[in-house]
């Protein structure tokens, strides 16, 4: 614990150099000033995501209570969303819905170290690990997402601490969060209300139907598909869905339903950030303020876990 | 919102949920007093705005809200008016939840640690939810 104020005091500071647009100290050569509006790249949101959690974790040790820093879930090739139903039809013959990927993301969450930890903690513990983690009550924070829900959250806890050490000001962050996290749900609603979707829904209807399958919507197909799962024995299962999910992706390349919807998402998707274009430059620039820190933690953190850490 | 016929992943996310049945909890087991009662790790919702009336809580994911899970029948299914994440997790710590059963519909993402009243727009709607990692996958 003893370092996250020097780490907060650091965050403070990149801040501070931000927000004043001047020069920051000799660590910052690459200058918030000139990188602030860029959007972070994947390698950079994961030091930041991976620092976030080691900091959560010192938190938490300093407070008595074990919290390992984990990798996010990742399944190769197969955690791809399709919310406009299936269009890619290699993909479909490979995963089918993507149940098994489904399915190992919540195998994954029932095996997290952190999840185990916790439910072997006798009761009154967990009520402290729980506080520890995210304080008292989830109160103190206020953001509302582009898809209308209000959320709050605690200023205490470890998280929010954990937060304002590398963002700084833990209620632009939570704000930050709240709304990016929410964009893409906020986009594919839009999508689904258009009417020219509705219309290419309507004709892969009309193919699904002349291909034996009369399903009214994507929507209708995969709850049709997982059906199957409890209807026929596993390795029947995955192929029937795997038969479907083929039909479902074909009949969206020919009649133009996935054509329609990716262009429907791209002009929805520059609608949506072009409304939260304020929240996403200032997300933007507290991510790359707080790059510096983000990667020393990690660094520090590597040098004294050889291995790593645990990784779930 | 919109009912559809079939239960669905149950089987499945039934599974790992068996792994803690101490983290089951009952909706008659409702905890009124967010400090202490749900300190659980689950994705809990009431029924009624600010935590109050009948709740489901998770640990899991659960693709059909018309019962609220292993061993517990309520239907929460197009009523939840109040919801809170305490999940105790890194990885897989955010929520998100469905309009729809098995995940289909408009959805909205809630961060590890933060709770709400669920506003108009939203209120009595949501079907399903699974845990995810910054809205993602």
């Amino acid at each position: 614990m003893a370092a996250a104020p020097v780490v907060a005091l650091a965050a403070v500071l990149a801040l501070a150099g931000c927000a004043a647009g001047g020069t920051a100290g000799a660590e910052r050569a690459s200058g918030p000033e000139r990188a602030s509006g860029t959007e972070p790249t994947a390698g950079q949101s994961r030091v930041l995501a991976r620092a976030e959690q080691i900091l959560i974790s010192r938190c938490m040790s300093a407070r008595g209570f074990t919290y390992a820093v984990t990798e996010p879930v990742r399944e190769e090739g197969a955690a791809r969303s399709f919310p406009y139903g299936l269009d890619d039809v290699d993909w479909a013959r490979a995963h089918g819905y993507g149940g098994r990927a489904e399915r190992a993301a919540a195998e994954a969450r029932a095996a997290d170290p952190n999840q185990l930890y916790f439910h072997r903690l006798p009761a009154r513990e967990r009520a402290l690990a729980r506080t520890a983690l995210m304080g008292a009550s989830p109160t103190g924070l206020t953001a509302t997402a582009p898809t209308g829900m209000t959320l709050t959250a605690s200023k205490e806890g470890c998280i929010a601490r954990a937060q304002s050490a590398l963002y700084g000001d833990p209620a632009a962050w939570f704000r930050v969060k709240v709304v990016t996290m929410n964009l893409r749900p906020a986009q594919e609603e839009r999508v689904r209300r258009d009417g020219r979707y509705a219309e290419a829904v309507r004709r892969w209807a009309d193919c699904m139907k002349a291909a034996g399958r009369p399903y009214a919507s994507p929507d209708d197909s995969r709850q049709a598909a997982a059906a199957l799962a409890e209807e026929l024995p596993p390795d029947r299962a995955d192929a029937a869905e795997t038969a479907l999910a083929v039909t479902e992706a074909t009949c969206a390349t020919s009649t133009e339903l996935g054509r329609v919807s990716r262009a429907l998402d791209r002009a929805y998707g520059e609608e949506v950030r072009a409304r939260h274009q304020d929240d996403i430059a200032l997300g933007h620039r507290l991510q790359n303020a707080a790059l510096p820190t983000a990667e020393r933690v990690v660094s520090q953190y590597d040098r004294s876990t050889p291995s790593g850490g645990s990784h779930a | 919102m919109r009912k559809f016929r079939t239960t669905v992943l149950a089987c499945a996310l039934a599974l790992p949920l068996l792994a803690f049945p101490g983290a089951l909890t009952t909706a008659a087991a409702a905890p009124a007093d967010a400090s202490g009662v749900a300190a659980d790790g689950n994705y809990w919702v009431w029924a009624d705005t600010n935590r109050g009336g009948p709740a489901c809580g998770w640990s899991g994911n659960d693709a059909d809200w018309r019962t609220c899970g292993a061993g517990n029948d309520y239907n929460m299914n197009d009523r939840a008016s109040s919801w809170w994440n305490n999940g105790y997790s890194g990885a897989l710590g955010d929520v998100r939840v469905y309009e729809d059963i098995n995940y289909g519909g408009a959805s909205t993402c809630a961060p590890n640690g933060s709770a709400g009243n669920i506003p108009w727009e939203w209120n009595d709607r949501i079907s399903s939810h699974k845990w995810v990692t910054n809205c993602g996958f």
